[in-house]
């Protein structure tokens, strides 16, 4: 279980501070889809990275099961994002020298794992996201939402238990951003696993059992259809 | 595939800022490498030449000039023989050969003659320009080089068997000057009066232009014994490595033999350390210089390359990459660049050598083996220096704040 409570992000600028989110308190179970949405500047992007240990609130804290995310060392930190989170970015960021496998193998190579099992683990990856026989392309040579499904593969790469997702149909066409959110669907529900999208598009914000709104760094609407309740 | 793959899969990606940076520690290296050949070879081949010139230190008593010495009087001081034991007992590297002697202008026959005493085969050892006449014992040849064949073929390998050469001057044979022999008429067997003591000419010393024409030479505890002087010596002319010269020998020798006079015999040796010197001040200043422009050189590319790849640093720390990691990918990337900028360096810097050296130098170049160490170290430690600044910057660059700039 995910623990936010009293969560709050000032950054300070040159032009004075901004308060990009604002106490924001609420609890994901394991096995949620989850979808934020919001205007540009609400929040989502900073509450998504927050959970992924990418930024330290200024205020606040966020636990997941026992692991304290605001007071653990940055070595702490590292394991957590390469073991229990996934990412999967509107950019996609993959590395444009590898080719896709290697790409995939990526988090693997960080977590140090035995070259045998990590190329059986990408080849397992790419042919769940359907793209096996393209293995060995380049990022420029796949499509942009082959390449997206690359950067979902390399997010699975670990088996982690939440995947964490940024605007992920943000540069794809309709059918291509169904295919994609189709994916994540599947995962959450065959394999259990937690899914925290943020997004501007309404339609994909309704894969999400639970749907949140945030504006101005505040959660202004809260819907759940089953595993989220929100703290107060 | 590890993180070393990463780190080669970028170098190859970006093949021409690679090679743009590599050719400018490259080029950088070989320029020194170049230098260090061609004045490492120069040096040696000078220092070769000037110990084949023969003596180039003169030990003279503290209050004798070298006019004293070569004017020979009566009056000239000198100083006790027991002072070339000192000498050769201190076993100081770069002394090749000591020639002890003792000098008296004198009348012989109605000519005025310089009569010196001397240790033979030391005498002769320490004068090249007599081998060519064909002295008895005059075949060694003494150079600095310990792989001097000359020396290997006399059996002089060992330097302190060679300062025991065999005294082959009988104590009534004598030496002329070619001067002598042709104002006196003497003949090689003839014999002749000294001090009225018989001698025997055995060899008259070809012409070689100098006061040592007008020489007689005899053993020179004969001398001594003629002179009634005792064990002394006018001077010890000493044949010394130019190279050890110029390390300092002249004042290794002064604190052995405080009392005397220590001199090199013409300006020659002084010229020559003087060049040496110049050729490494130069080399150090080439060397300093590359440094800072191949450091600045390393520096600029990296942080450029640091800057390119934000999104990828960010994207590794997000899937889980210490920043010990992220510092690694770039250092390895680094050192890759200094060994290739060293070992490039040093093959175009020794083949630019061999090329331009017979040219420039009228010397034949070889390759110094050594300066392919030196030279990768110097390169790694040029890329490491300039990467410094970039690798920090890339290990502490906030994942964040990336994130959200894409």
């Amino acid at each position: 279980m995910l623990i936010i409570a009293n969560l709050s992000k000032v950054y300070h600028g040159r032009h004075g501070d901004v308060r990009a989110l604002d106490d924001i308190s609420l609890r994901i179970n394991t096995g949620d889809f989850v979808t934020v949405t919001g205007g540009s500047g609400s929040g989502k992007t900073t509450l998504l990275l927050s959970i992924g240990g990418l930024i330290r609130p200024t205020t606040g804290t966020i636990t997941y099961g026992d692991f304290d995310l605001c007071s653990s060392p940055e070595k702490d930190l590292a394991y957590y994002r390469n073991k229990k989170v996934g990412f999967v970015l509107q950019t996609f960021n993959l590395i444009p020298y590898l080719d896709a496998i290697q790409n995939v193998m990526v988090p693997m190579v960080i977590q140090g794992s035995k070259n045998g099992a990590m190329q059986d683990r990408a080849d397992a990856l790419m042919r769940k996201v359907g793209l096996y026989e393209r293995r060995f392309h380049l990022p420029r040579e796949l499509s942009v939402g082959q390449q997206q499904r690359v950067a979902i593969a390399r997010a699975l790469a670990n088996e982690p238990e939440m995947i964490l997702a940024d605007e992920p149909t943000g540069n794809l066409d309709p059918s291509l951003a169904t295919e994609v959110l189709g994916i994540f669907q599947e995962l959450n529900e065959s394999e259990g696993k937690t899914i925290i999208m943020v997004t501007h598009s309404p339609d994909a914000a309704k894969f999400g059992l639970v749907r949140m709104h945030l504006k101005d760094g505040r959660l202004e609407t809260f819907q759940s259809q089953s595993k989220v309740a929100r703290d107060g | 595939m590890d993180l070393n793959t990463i780190v080669w899969k970028e170098l190859w990606l970006r093949k021409s800022q690679l090679v743009s940076s590599l050719l400018a520690i490259t080029l950088g290296i070989a320029v020194v490498v170049g230098i260090q050949t061609v004045s490492v070879v120069s040096e040696k081949a000078v220092n070769v030449k000037l110990d084949n010139l023969g003596a180039n230190i003169l030990v003279l008593p503290q209050a004798a000039s070298v006019d004293d010495y070569y004017s020979a009087d009566i009056d000239a001081p000198t100083f006790p023989e027991s002072y070339v034991e000192r000498v050769e007992a201190s076993a100081l590297p770069g002394v090749d050969n000591l020639s002890p002697k003792l000098t008296r202008r004198m009348t012989v026959n109605n000519a005025q003659v310089i009569l010196t005493g001397i240790l033979p085969a030391n005498e002769l050892a320490s004068k090249p320009i007599w081998m060519i006449g064909g002295l008895d014992g005059a075949g060694l040849k003494l150079t600095c080089d310990p792989q001097n064949t000359a020396n290997a073929d006399h059996g002089y390998k060992d330097e302190k068997l060679q300062r025991k050469a065999v005294d082959s001057l009988k104590d009534d044979d004598i030496l002329l000057g070619s001067f002598v022999a042709e104002k006196m008429n003497i003949k090689e067997g003839d014999s002749l009066k000294v001090m009225n003591k018989q001698f025997k000419v055995a060899k008259v010393i070809p012409e070689s232009g100098t006061i040592d024409d007008n020489r007689i030479y005899a053993h020179l505890h004969t001398v001594q014994n003629l002179l009634g002087t005792g064990p002394q010596v006018s001077a010890i002319e000493i044949m010394g490595c130019c190279s050890a010269i110029s390390d300092g020998l002249l004042g290794k020798l002064r604190n052995i033999l405080p009392d005397t006079r220590i001199t090199t015999i013409g300006q020659i040796v002084n010229t020559q350390i003087e060049t040496n010197r110049l050729m490494k001040k130069i080399s150090l200043v080439f060397l300093v210089i590359i440094v800072l422009v191949g450091a600045i050189s390393i520096g600029n590319y990296m942080w450029a390359n640091v800057e390119e790849r934000r999104r990828e640093i960010g994207m590794l720390i997000t899937v889980g990459a210490t920043r010990l990691v992220i510092q690694r990918l770039f250092l390895t990337k680094s050192l890759i660049l200094g060994i290739a900028g060293g070992i490039f360096g040093y093959i175009i810097g020794t083949i630019a050598a061999m090329l331009l050296g017979p040219q420039i130098a009228g010397l034949s170049i070889r390759p110094i083996p050594v300066l392919l160490l030196l030279s990768v170290l110097t390169a790694v430690v040029i890329c490491l220096m300039g990467s410094y600044l970039p690798v920090r910057r890339a290990a502490k660059l906030d994942p964040g704040h990336i994130m959200q700039e894409f």
